[in-house]
């Protein structure tokens, strides 16, 4: 019997124990971040009065990860079950139950893993909101035949909610991998109040899926960015469930520094790379990592990879892309008048650039250009 | 733009045994004295004391000689010099030993102590020649002789050679530094060579370690991917075999099923045929019984039918043989009787006679021996009747052969009369017991007959009864056990009752067995194939399992290999992601590879080019001067080689610069502005070195002499410019006051400076008396002033037109 509206915790691709190898230095910090995050969850669950948690995949970044992540992921699910009367999860394409010694056993009692390839029967837990029906699957590429075909609505009243770990079209990953594959008619099909979803990293609503609301899935996204083109808010979902009324969610930060997207930022009028490392750092939002792309036409030959520097000492990450010009730049043409090597260089240099064929050919000409320069000692 | 400067010298060296300071000033340092001051070796001092005499050069050697001061002091010269970057050093040198040494003067830091041999090779020298690059620009003194010190009338050699050109390539050293940067970085990166042609380093760098470590994931991913391909097909093979083994399973419980009622169905069927078996059996014997029984009861009132007239002996068929015998006795003795009674004669008379007594004897013996057989079977006083009279015939006969013609007739009469009374007797008691009939010849066929019926009828009762007893037998076995009893066969018709309860019995048990075939549950529809029986399901059921079992041990093994696949196979996704992460950062490599390359190139090509172009900008920049310093009356000088042959334009002819068209004071302006405009080629370095000017005005006109003092003095602002002159009138027409002014007297005086302080408003004063550690006493030899220096470089024709081009 529904009380009132079931509110679930939804994450996914937390890729506990993966590298942060984008992170650099920091991947390690970064590491320790997300496992400080997770952490959190029973707090987070327990603040936002959730009923039930779902786990919709890769909740390990691999299918061997380090004990002590095993360990963690253990000990926070088992205060997880102190908050609600049940943790439900999916294995994800990064950490399959095929291989032996998965972190997914010996998870506490009350943590229900759906180690099938296939649907099977509702596991079913009686929340305070009511009685709780959740069906899962292990998706197994080599196992698993027409996985949705499989799907059997039990008729059961209370809320009916399916985990899953794959690819929904339109997803990136939708057209490769060996993901488990599904369209929105899949979806659709499975009737059921809520559908936790877990490996594409971005937060996806369900409005995302169909605008009439008739598909309720949700792309969690990752609980925190993995790499440089992880930018925005990552977290958790908090999904307000109750049949018959569209699904409610809401995406919930994660304690780990997101990563701000600077998608432009003109540093023409800077004279060197620590005025534009100044001119990016000025429009990071406290708290946040900049991933920026610096544009304009600058006069003076830009190293990104001094501007990444400088700003990575300021903010722990940074990454730079660099999309400035110089080759057009008064100071170039200027340095192209000059009678001794470097004018011959930077002439030479230009007419390269000019007689590059496509955008990728010029950016490496230009490149080379910047390098031959500073090789120069030209600043 | 760096400044190197002179600011003082300190000598004790030729003729020179003092200090003279420099004025820092943005105009020509003056240094003025008469011929034989020492202006030329004043002016070389400051050179040498930087870069020494090369001790393997026999002039370099005699010119070091020349320069041994008067008293015999060691040849020693300390020069302060405001070098490239600003600092201020001083250079000491002993040229005896070319032992220098360098301090900070800010703070008196030595940096240098060592061996300063121009030409050494030990590192300390090649060290030294770094830093005295750095301080003045040039590291050794030829290519400073070539171009910023002009010699007096001299023409020193102007040939672009790679030193001149790397210093005037300006950025040279950059260049360099440039190039080596960028291989440096490249070759970090990848062992590849930079350049077409290059030879490829054997060590593997960040590049080949990448697509090593590329290619080693690559392939364990295959290996991964190929663990995963074989899972798949023996997954399937498994979900096949546990298909068909739950297929078989649910056969062998079919077959099980099936297997309960098909037993019993087989064992009431068994039972049923036991049970119609023993019913048969009952019934069979029951009939048995009761045909042998009426066949015993028919042959027995048979045999009572055929004994209705009494019971024949059972020597019968021996009296009637006795019986023959007698009678056939008694027809002869009938006969003889008759013979006696009517004698008759015939031939054979004796033989008639002695007929009878010839069969008498047989008569009697077969009567003997049947006496002796109906003793032992019949009666033994038949037999004793029929002995005796068997006894009497063979004496009659043995008598009447012997002597029978001696009876008489009675007494024959009488013995045959006894003979047939005892044969009477005999006959009536052989008779005896036969019922029927009088034994007669005549009835003797009935009695065989009769007794032969009896006999027959006797045997058929017996027979009967036998096959009674045996059927009786038979069915007392059958169901003796039923009556619960050991006791001898019952006779019949107790026998027959067992039996009749026995066939009930029988058919009841029948009954009830087929009742229960009725009764019992249908069989279950089996496998196809399967016959309905017992037999048959247990052969399918046994070859199911032994089907099932060899699946099962089939799935087992296949399950191990699966997790010894699994156990052996890495993760593919890790692997990809691994792989493909990996091939990010070759692709960022293999860019950044590119991009230096490029940037080596770029630079290689562009410095090619740039040096391409020298004898254009020589000629530019000496032309420059050339134009200024003749007002445009020389000029452009031309040359296909080198400065040496170069040619100069004269109005509008084309002379070599030694030809005699040429007049000193053209010919002296042409080779200053061939030096000058070398010094201003130089420059391009960013390093404007000292500029060491002996007798500039030598065989110039007052216009001309302005004009190359104006040139001087432009020159001067942006670089030191120190300039030697004897030609006091030159100065004055220019109102020019000599910053050091030599005489050969003063420069003689031990310690005492010799000086004009003459100059324009404000000139300092400079030089002093020289400290008493450099002996300044002059050498007669070495103090002679050497005003040219024989060893210049032959003059050069400048003919052609250079085109300027500084950018």
């Amino acid at each position: 019997m529904i009380r009132r509206m079931m509110r679930i915790l939804h994450i996914a691709d937390v890729h506990l124990g993966a590298s942060f190898s984008s992170f650099g230095p920091g991947a390690e910090t970064r590491a320790e971040q997300v496992l400080g995050a997770f952490r959190h969850l029973p707090e987070v669950a327990r603040g936002h009065g959730a009923h039930a948690v779902l786990v919709a995949g890769d909740l390990f970044d691999s299918p061997r990860p380090a004990e002590r992540y095993a360990a963690e992921a253990r000990e926070t699910i088992r205060r997880l079950l102190e908050v609600v009367p049940a943790v439900f999860l999916v294995p994800g394409n990064h950490d399959p139950l095929v291989f032996p010694g998965s972190p997914y056993a010996n998870l506490p009692e009350g943590a229900h893993v759906f180690g099938r390839p296939e649907f099977g029967d509702p596991v079913t837990v009686d929340t305070e909101a009511g009685e709780l029906h959740v069906y899962g699957m292990a998706f197994d590429s080599t196992q698993s035949t027409g996985p949705i075909a499989g799907f059997r609505r039990a008729d059961l009243p209370g809320v009916h909610a399916v985990i899953l770990h794959g690819a929904v079209q339109d997803a990136p990953h939708w057209a490769g991998g060996e993901s488990l594959r599904l369209t929105r008619d899949d979806l659709a099909a499975l009737d059921a109040h809520y559908i936790a979803l877990g490996d594409y990293h971005r937060f996806r609503p369900p409005e995302e899926f169909d605008k009439d609301g008739s598909v309720p899935a949700c792309y969690c996204g990752s609980f925190a960015a993995l790499d440089h083109t992880e930018t925005g808010t990552r977290g958790v979902v908090i999904a307000d469930v109750q049949p018959g009324r569209p699904v409610s969610v809401s995406l919930v930060a994660s304690e780990v520094a997101p990563l701000q997207s600077l998608d432009a930022v003109d540093v023409s009028t800077c004279e060197d790379d620590l005025q534009a490392a100044d001119l990016v750092a000025g429009l990071v939002q406290p708290g946040s990592l900049p991933v920026v792309t610096l544009t304009g036409q600058t006069e003076y030959a830009v190293d990104p990879a001094r501007v990444e520097a400088e700003l990575t000492a300021r903010f722990s990450f940074a990454h730079v892309i660099d999309r400035s010009r110089f080759y057009d730049s008064a100071r170039l043409g200027e340095l192209a008048t000059r009678g001794d090597v470097i004018g011959h260089v930077a002439r030479l240099g230009l007419s390269r650039i000019r007689a590059a064929q496509g955008e990728d050919e010029v950016r490496l000409r230009e490149r080379a250009l910047r390098r031959a320069l500073r090789a120069m000692g030209v600043a | 733009m760096r400044l190197p400067r002179f600011r003082a010298i300190r000598l004790s060296y030729g003729c020179h045994s003092r200090r003279f300071d420099l004025p820092d000033e943005a105009r020509p340092v003056v240094i003025s004295g008469p011929n034989g001051s020492g202006k030329t070796t004043l002016l070389e001092a400051f050179l040498r004391t930087l870069y020494g005499f090369s001790r393997r050069k026999p002039e370099e050697r005699r010119r070091l000689e020349l320069r041994h001061p008067w008293s015999g002091q060691p040849v020693k010269a300390e020069a302060d010099l405001v070098c490239c970057d600003g600092e201020t050093i001083s250079v000491s040198r002993d040229f005896e030993t070319d032992e220098v040494i360098a301090l900070e003067t800010a703070t008196d830091v030595e940096v240098f102590r060592g061996d300063g041999n121009p030409v050494g090779v030990r590192s300390e020298s090649r060290h030294y020649q770094e830093l005295v690059r750095g301080w003045i620009g040039f590291a050794l003194l030829e290519p400073y002789r070539r171009t910023a010190w002009i010699g007096q009338g001299e023409l020193v050699d102007t040939r672009l050679d790679d030193e001149l050109l790397r210093a005037a390539a300006g950025s040279h050293r950059k260049v360099e530094a440039a190039l080596d940067e960028l291989r440096e970085d490249f070759d970090r990166l990848t062992r590849e060579p930079i350049e077409l042609g290059g030879r490829r380093k054997n060590r593997l760098r960040q590049l080949e370690e990448l697509r090593d470590s590329s290619d080693g994931l690559a392939g364990r991913l295959e290996a991964a991917r190929s663990a995963r391909e074989r899972r798949r097909p023996l997954r399937d093979e498994v979900a096949g075999i546990r298909e068909r083994i739950d297929e078989l399973e649910a056969q062998i419980a079919l077959l099980e099923t099936a297997y309960r009622p098909l037993s019993e169905r087989r064992t009431l069927i068994a039972e049923e045929k036991q049970a119609a078996e023993r019913l048969s059996a009952v019934s069979d014997a029951l009939r048995w019984l009761r045909d042998a029984d009426r066949e015993v009861t028919l042959a027995r009132a048979e045999a009572e039918a055929a004994e209705a007239a009494g019971v024949y002996p059972d020597d019968l068929e021996s009296r009637l043989g006795q019986a023959r015998a007698l009678w056939n006795r008694r027809a002869e003795l009938e006969a003889e009787v008759a013979e006696l009674s009517a004698p008759a004669t015939d031939a054979f008379g004796a033989h008639q006679k002695s007929g009878p007594s010839r069969t008498l004897v047989p008569a009697g013996a077969i009567l003997c021996l049947g006496s002796i057989l109906l003793a032992a079977t019949v009666s033994s006083s038949i037999a004793l009747a029929a002995g005796a009279a068997g006894m009497l015939l063979i004496a009659g006969g043995l008598w009447r052969g012997r002597g029978g013609t001696t009876f008489s007739n009675e007494a024959m009469a009488l013995r045959l009369g006894r003979e047939r009374e005892a044969l009477a007797a005999t006959l009536s008691d052989l008779a005896v017991g036969i019922p029927g009939l009088p034994l007669t010849s005549e009835t003797i066929a009935d009695h065989q007959r009769h007794y032969r019926a009896q006999q027959r009828a006797r045997a058929a009762e017996s027979q009967t009864r036998s096959l009674f007893e045996e059927a009786a037998q038979r069915a007392w076995t059958l169901v003796r056990e039923a009556a619960s009893s050991e006791a001898e066969v019952p006779d019949a018709v107790p026998l027959i009752r067992h039996l009749e309860e026995g066939e009930n019995e029988a058919r009841t048990a029948l009954a009830r067995i087929q009742l229960r075939m009725e009764e019992q549950p249908a069989v279950p529809e089996l496998p196809s194939g399967v016959e309905p029986s017992v037999a048959a399901v247990d052969k399918a059921r046994a070859e199911r399992r032994t089907e099932r079992d060899d699946l099962a041990g089939s799935s087992a093994r296949i399950d191990l290999e699966l997790r010894d696949l699994e156990r052996a196979s890495e993760d593919a996704l890790a692997l990809e992601r691994e792989l493909a992460r990996t091939r990010d950062i070759i692709a960022q490599v293999e860019a950044d590879v590119q991009v230096r390359r490029k940037a080596w190139e770029l630079v290689r090509d562009a410095y090619g080019e740039f040096r391409d172009r020298d004898q254009d900008r020589l000629l530019g920049a000496v032309n420059q001067r050339l134009q200024r310093l003749s007002g445009g009356s020389l000029g452009p000088i031309r040359t296909e080689t080198d400065l040496g042959a170069a040619h100069v334009m004269l109005g509008e002819r084309e002379v070599a610069v030694d030809s005699p068209p040429l007049s000193y004071g053209e010919k002296h302006v042409t080779l200053l502005a061939i030096r000058l405009g070398a010094a201003d080629f130089l420059a391009g370095d960013g390093v404007r070195h000292p500029l060491l000017v002996d007798e500039p005005f030598t065989h110039l006109d007052e216009i001309r002499s302005r004009e190359v003092w104006e040139l001087l003095c432009e020159l001067a602002r942006d670089r030191q410019v120190i300039v030697t002159t004897q030609d006091r009138l030159v100065l004055e027409h220019l109102g020019v006051t000599a910053d050091i002014e030599l005489t050969a007297a003063d420069d003689a005086a031990e310690g005492e400076p010799t000086r004009s302080l003459r100059g324009p408003p404000g000139t300092p004063v400079h030089g002093e008396r020289a400290p008493e550690s450099m002996p300044v006493k002059p050498h007669p030899e070495s103090a002679a002033p050497v005003e040219d220096d024989a060893e210049g470089v032959p003059s050069t024709t400048l003919n052609e037109q250079a085109q300027l081009e500084l950018g």
